[in-house]
């Protein structure tokens, strides 16, 4: 066990593997969440859908002057959106050949963050915390990318991932620690009840088996709010809470159906890996 | 200043100043208000998933016809997010959907009084929600439409109960939109049975 450990974080123990790693799961992220989007397109942002230009462009009619203004408002009209999100699935595809062979990946991944802004703000309405977390990955290998040569950027850029992400599980681990209903296991069994995020066979289990949802409830806190261990511990510890996390949001898209978090959350593993390697032993490679 | 160390402090320091505001957002207040008005790309996000509340019930939109004579047709529900299914680990599209509904409806307050109702219906998320029902497939002799929310919740008995949050106001269907709706049957939306 200690062995593969081991052999698993040094499969990213430099700027380079680490980066390789976050760009291949990053772009296979991008590919299914732009397919979601395009299945839903007509929901979604044509004309007879929730977000429809006509009603979310309408504030910004006045605003929509001179080229740009234009170029933006001709780029939110439904066919030129199914266009540019088919054209970020089409720079994810060559941002994993130019990782494949060891080429800068900066065009497509400008392009990809391009597209990116144009939905963010176009369909805010939709995003969620894996939206934010693809922003940040997405920047953080576009900066990183641009700068190929400056290995401290580079490891920046690294730490910077692995402090949003531990970030954000301290901030969820905490918000839910600070409240009762959290510790006690209502409010996941009462998730679990709803037909949005939840299963009702699961729901009826936890009412059955309250100390199931408080033992899940209490484990989601530890896991968060632990998780810096994983920053500082042993290589085994290190890939327990990776798997662990890996578990966590396989557990939310399952149950939940939070797929999204599973592609971008995960995509930064490879950056905690690097890490934890370099506070290990103290060496930036 | 060598340019290669000035550009790398300025990187650097960039990381710095986007997760110093990232911080500074996860705090409620003024200060985060600010911050996100600014943000128009959501790149600084704030990471308190499902607490300290999480959500405990559905939120449910239900549209029913209204003909000529005043008769109503039965409501039906707006299918915007099917039960889960084993798949939706790596697929799920349909979350999206449901997911904007659930923003567009957090314009209305929890328990919303006469106010809150005016002021919803001159938002610009009542609008989007209309926009969407009134291209839902009807019936044709149908002069107009409805929609509701409704909170929908499941007892420690596994049994599913609603209440009304929002009823909307009579949504006049014109008569190039009822011909359209005969020809084309919108193919882009499921509406379960009646209810």
């Amino acid at each position: 066990v200690i062995n593969f450990a081991s052999t698993f974080i040094e499969m990213f123990s430099t700027t380079d593997q680490a980066l390789t790693g976050i760009a291949i799961l990053f772009a296979i992220g991008v590919i299914v969440t732009s397919l979601e989007l395009l299945v839903e397109r007509r929901r979604l942002w044509h004309e007879q859908g929730f977000l429809a230009w006509s009603i979310m462009g309408a504030g910004y009619s006045d605003r929509m002057q001179g080229p740009l203004g234009r170029c933006l408002n001709a780029s939110c009209r439904p066919f030129v959106l199914d266009l540019l999100i088919g054209l970020r699935i089409l720079a994810s595809i060559l941002l994993i050949l130019f990782v494949a062979i060891n080429a800068n990946f900066v065009v497509p991944l400008v392009v990809t963050m391009l597209v990116h802004l144009i939905v963010h703000w176009r369909l805010r309405y939709m995003l969620d915390g894996s939206d934010k977390m693809s922003g940040l990955v997405g920047f953080t290998l576009l900066i990183s990318a641009v700068f190929r040569d400056d290995h401290i950027i580079r490891v920046a850029a690294l730490s910077f991932l692995t402090a949003q992400l531990t970030l954000c599980y301290a901030v969820a681990g905490l918000a839910k620690a600070a409240t009762a209903s959290w510790w006690n296991g209502r409010a996941l069994q009462g998730t679990l009840g709803t037909v949005v995020f939840g299963v009702p066979t699961l729901h009826l289990f936890g009412v059955r088996f309250p100390m199931m949802t408080r033992a899940a409830s209490w484990c989601v806190i530890l896991f968060e709010l632990s998780f810096p261990l994983a920053l500082v511990g042993a290589p085994t510890v290190t890939v327990s809470y990776l798997i662990a996390g890996i578990l966590f949001h396989v557990g939310v898209a399952a149950v939940m159906g939070f797929n999204s978090f599973l592609y971008f959350f995960v995509a930064t593993y490879p950056a905690v890996c690097y890490t934890s390697s370099a506070l290990r032993t103290g060496v930036l490679v | 200043m060598d340019p290669v160390l000035f550009l790398r402090s300025a990187v650097i320091l960039f990381f710095m100043a986007w997760l110093l505001l990232t911080v500074l957002t996860q705090f409620k207040g003024s200060l985060r208000y600010k911050i996100k008005t600014y943000d128009v790309f959501s790149l600084i996000p704030i990471w308190t998933f499902f607490a300290p509340r999480p959500t405990t019930c559905d939120l449910c939109l239900k549209v029913r016809d209204i003909y000529p004579s005043g008769e109503l047709g039965p409501w039906r529900t707006v299918e915007t997010n099917p039960p889960r299914r084993i798949f939706h680990i790596l697929w799920n599209p349909q979350r999206r959907t449901h997911f904007v509904l659930l923003n567009l409806s957090c314009h209305l307050s929890s328990a919303p009084g006469p106010a809150d109702f005016q002021y919803f219906k001159r938002s610009v998320a009542y609008r989007a929600i209309r926009n969407l029902v009134m291209h839902l497939p009807r019936s044709p002799l149908a002069s107009a439409c409805q929609f509701c929310f409704m909170a929908v919740w499941r007892t420690p008995q596994g049994e599913l109960q609603s209440k009304p949050m929002f009823l909307s106001d009579k949504l006049i269907v014109s008569e190039d939109e009822t011909r359209k709706h005969e020809t084309s049957r919108v193919e882009s939306m499921s509406v379960g049975g009646p209810v």
